[in-house]
């Protein structure tokens, strides 16, 4: 009988058909030397399937996704745009509140000292010394006294509609204006600030607090606009991020 | 594979059929390790098996919505097979590797060992064993070995075999035992005892 030869790898492939199969079983269960020839391919096979495999020096998969050349400018502008937002939201929240609540000896917060502006009416840094018409007339009716208020609590602050733009008003009025004996002080346009107004006669310690106060030396209608800002251009940056990366 | 993972690479290898590059890249990525080390074992590793790969991928890409069959690795392993022998057969072409010798035809003969020594049939995961394997492996003459490397690392069976590498069973069955026969008479010749004769 012919040695099976060329037909083991098959037989060990399970490659033959049901009739080649069954009689290279029938072989091999007498021929001593064809089991031993299988045994070696065998061996040889796995061998072979352990032989290890070389790794790439880059990755090979083609970038088919493109990104528009628009995006990552974008991404970039808008990083840096925020950061500016968030500077500018820093120190238009930091003005308004008197840098740290003490206001007498603010010198951005010229508002905030109601004290120094008592004795020094005149004083042309005193831009916003002044009862603004708007401010006036919300505000020259409570509490000619002096007051003190702290943070939230001021029952005569809080009664002050919400006036963004009493401050431009504010700083736009002349500072003649400063003897009528208005008190200026408004609330904040979310209802945190808290100023204490005085009559120009009696003089008056004011301390205040809040994030919002809108003081003369704030910057724009409310520091949160600017966190707004820069929360809008963070979006941009991280929406311009993500479709960067996602190619 | 499991099924989750099966259902996954479906459903991707559908959209990738329609145009989605971002699937094609996740398909292309699953296969791309061990697409290189196949082209590496043929060509040997270096720039020249990577951009086979790359090219293979970029050509599968450009040809994938004419892709019918159900084996999307097969398809790649026959793109880059391809590949990988034409490349070594245009260096020839300029001289650069010498001719291989053909395959013969007949009975390969079962080299007998010098002197006794380790059992052939009992080693594995050895690793002086598997040094012997790397070498033999690259001197089978091409063809022999890419089919050897489908079968015996791939996993692939003999009707794959034949598509990818575009020939007869008959040719397929050959060049595995030929291929199988001349690593094991490389073993035998290293000192690892074969008994047959």
């Amino acid at each position: 009988m012919d040695h099976l030869g060329p037909t083991l790898s098959a037989y060990l492939d399970r490659a033959l058909e049901p009739a080649e199969r069954a009689a290279a079983e029938s072989h091999l269960a007498g021929c001593e030397r064809c089991r031993r020839q299988l045994a070696e391919l065998r061996a040889t096979a796995r061998l072979l399937a352990t032989v290890p495999a070389a790794r790439p020096s880059r990755s090979l998969v083609p970038r088919l996704v493109v990104v528009p050349a628009w995006v990552r400018p974008v991404r970039s502008l808008a990083a840096v745009t925020s950061g500016l937002f968030v500077l500018v939201f820093i120190a238009s929240a930091a003005l308004a509140t008197g840098l740290g609540g003490g206001g007498r000896e603010s010198l951005l917060g010229p508002l905030s000292g109601a004290g120094t502006r008592a004795a020094q009416p005149a004083a042309p840094k005193e831009l916003a010394a002044t009862g603004a018409p708007s401010n006036v007339r919300g505000l020259a009716s409570p509490a000619p006294a002096p007051a003190a208020s702290f943070g939230f609590a001021a029952p005569q602050v809080t009664a002050v509609s919400p006036q963004p733009n009493a401050l431009q008003d504010a700083t736009r009025t002349s500072s003649g204006a400063s003897g009528q004996g208005g008190a200026a002080a408004s609330s904040a346009p979310a209802g945190q600030g808290a100023t204490a107004g005085a009559p120009t006669p009696v003089p008056s310690v004011a301390v205040s607090f809040g994030l919002a106060e809108p003081t003369g030396a704030q910057l724009g209608p409310t520091p949160l606009l600017w966190l707004a800002l820069a929360l809008a251009s963070a979006l941009v940056a991280f929406v311009a991020h993500r479709r960067a990366n996602a190619a | 594979m499991s099924r989750a993972a099966a259902e996954g690479a479906s459903a991707l290898l559908d959209r990738a059929r329609r145009g989605d590059p971002r699937a094609f890249e996740s398909l292309a990525g699953e296969h791309e390790r061990a697409l290189y080390a196949h082209v590496a074992r043929i060509l040997g590793p270096g720039a020249d098996a990577e951009d086979v790969v790359q090219d293979a991928f970029v050509s599968a890409w450009r040809s994938i919505a004419a892709f019918e069959g159900t084996s999307f690795r097969a398809w790649l392993f026959r793109i880059a097979t391809n590949r990988a022998i034409d490349l070594i057969r245009a260096r020839r072409r300029r001289g650069e590797l010498p001719l291989e010798p053909a395959d013969e035809e007949g009975e390969p003969t079962w080299a007998e060992p010098a002197a006794a020594g380790p059992d052939l049939a009992t080693l594995a995961g050895d690793r002086e064993a598997i040094a012997v394997v790397e070498i033999a492996l690259a001197t089978l003459p091409t063809e022999q070995r890419a089919v050897l490397l489908l079968r015996d690392v791939e996993g692939f069976d003999y009707e794959e075999i034949a598509r990818i590498t575009a020939t007869q069973i008959g040719t397929v069955k050959s060049r595995i035992h030929r291929g199988r026969l001349a690593v094991r008479n490389a073993l035998v010749a290293r000192g690892w005892t074969g008994s047959a004769g």
